[in-house]
């Protein structure tokens, strides 16, 4: 399996290659406690060399796991100017459609800040939405505390404790496995906890993608090509992009898209129900759509309105949007087909 | 009485027209990570070359019984040196449930530990293999854990169960069967 993307944005951290510099970061950064996390000793002298650093990172990269170097930027701002921390991989088993992960924080300023965590999220989020797969897992020292508390809550559970597997400083000790299955990450993420007749907005999953089509067709849009579940589900995986569903019941009332751009964000594809028109549920959605591009760093959000369709202009009005005076809406057809009398469809 | 009727020893090339017809048999191969069909002599051979290679850290052995080969076993030691993956096939079916397995794991459990000094020896099994389960649970192997929906055989997600025995247990039993 190659690799599918190679950087991941998140809130406060980028996903990258490994890049010049890397090794020298990491080498610098080096605590002999980083060590005992991994099972080595927590006193014997020594340190990592660059050389060593940078063939670590080498071996990494050509072991054919999916690999990227950790970036800290807390603040949005800071992006262009992160700073390297880590490596995350996953090692892919295409036979078992499984991955082990491993994760190494290298800089001890940032631990203990919810980096693991977030980078967790945003891995676990690439094994199953990206690459599909079915279970990832990992083994970690039973005494990493810090590092077993921050894989339970990114969702890893507990499969086992590999008594005396491993010796550190001359005493024995405990691995404990862990491991989160896809339904489980599916439920983690994607359901909100509903009570019966409340109406969630969550994120697409492809089996939604039948209940989507129908949706769209009776809101009128026309099939494109792009609308394949697969794509959907790639769109709604890449971190700069994202699908939402409002749901009721089980029943879906509407759907959202958006995508970033820079710092745009496209809301793009707002559908509801016809039947369930003016309950506030294509507010909602937009709602949810804007502050989820406002996590990606979108300061501003974009979109397209039919002008002849007073309530979705009505709508956007009360959520704030604006008529944006120095844009021009231009389009050509590439088809070669006559331009119908109701126009493009807003997508 | 079993024990003494069963005996490890060394693989010989003579061997490995019984694992090509074993491994392909879909039955013997139900609770393992092997797909049927497939395996040939050829392959077989290089595993032969593979394991006599002085530099092959496996200890393998065929199981036979009454002289006779029923079967194979092996140790895995881990990088560490200290500790070891255990794995078994009985492929003889008219010798299943008589107990060689039982007899043929704790021999290796005596190699390990008391002539490899191993500290721990572990393995894993398809959670439906019910008898080869209570065959480990017999010769001490104690649950550590379940990997869940871990493989994927025949159309269907498998949980694979995670086993091991330290020296000091082993020792234990050592000493409360004597």
């Amino acid at each position: 399996m190659q690799q599918l993307v190679t950087t991941i944005q998140g809130e406060s951290v980028l996903l990258r290659p490994s890049q010049e510099g890397d090794a020298e970061e990491s080498a610098r950064v080096w605590t002999p406690e980083l060590r005992h996390m991994y099972g080595g000793s927590a006193t014997a002298a020594g340190r990592p060399t660059v050389e060593s650093r940078r063939r670590g990172n080498e071996q990494m990269a050509a072991s054919g796991e999916h690999h990227f170097a950790i970036e800290a930027c807390p603040e949005p701002a800071e992006r262009a100017d992160g700073r390297y921390i880590g490596f995350v991989g996953l090692k892919v088993n295409d036979e078992e459609q499984s991955a082990s992960y491993r994760i190494g924080i290298a800089n001890p300023e940032y631990w203990g800040r919810g980096y693991g965590t977030e980078v967790a999220r945003l891995m676990l989020r690439y094994a199953f939405e990206t690459l599909g797969l079915h279970r990832v897992h990992l083994k970690v020292a039973a005494y990493n505390v810090r590092a077993r508390r921050c894989y339970e809550k990114s969702g890893f559970r507990v499969e086992g404790v590999l008594r005396q597997s491993f010796q550190v400083d001359g005493e024995w000790q405990d691995d404990v496995l862990m491991a989160i299955l896809r339904e489980e990450w599916e439920c983690m993420v994607a359901t909100p906890i509903s009570r019966a007749g409340e109406v969630v907005i969550r994120s697409y999953r492809s089996s939604d993608h039948a209940k989507m089509m129908a949706l769209w067709d009776a809101c009128g849009f026309e099939p494109g090509r792009n609308d394949a579940e697969v794509i959907l589900s790639q769109r709604a995986a890449d971190p700069r992009g994202l699908i939402l569903v409002a749901e009721q019941d089980g029943q879906m009332l509407g759907t959202v898209m958006g995508v970033m751009d820079r710092g745009w964000g496209w809301v793009q594809r707002l559908a509801v129900d016809p039947e369930r028109r003016r309950q506030g549920i294509g507010r909602s959605l937009t709602q949810e759509a804007e502050r989820r591009l406002a996590a990606l760093g979108a300061y501003r959000v974009v979109l397209l309105a039919r002008r002849d369709s007073p309530a979705a202009v009505g709508l956007y009005r009360g959520l704030g949007y604006e008529t944006w005076e120095p844009v021009v809406v231009m389009s050509r057809r590439l088809d070669g087909e006559e331009e119908t009398q109701s126009g493009h469809q807003p997508h | 009485m079993t024990e003494r009727r069963l005996r490890l020893r060394p693989h010989t090339e003579a061997d490995l027209p019984n694992y090509v017809e074993w491994l392909n048999d879909p039955e013997v191969t139900e609770f393992t990570a092997l797909e049927s069909g497939g395996v040939t002599l050829e392959g077989e051979r290089e595993w032969f070359a593979h394991i006599s290679d002085p530099e092959c850290r496996d200890r393998n052995w065929a199981i036979e019984a009454c002289g006779r080969h029923i079967g194979n076993c092996a140790l895995h030691p881990d990088g560490n040196g200290q500790t070891a993956g255990f794995g078994i096939i009985i492929g003889d079916k008219a010798q299943w449930a008589r107990g060689y397995g039982t007899a043929a794991l704790r021999e290796v459990l005596r190699i390990g530990f008391a002539e490899m000094g191993l500290h721990r020896i572990h393995l894993q099994a398809f959670a439906g293999n019910a008898r080869g389960i209570r065959c480990y649970e017999k010769c001490g192997f104690r649950h550590e854990g379940v990997l869940r929906q871990a493989r994927f055989k025949r159309g269907q997600w498998i949980d694979i169960v995670v086993m091991a025995i330290l020296r000091e247990e082993w020792e234990a039993d050592q000493c409360s069967n004597s």
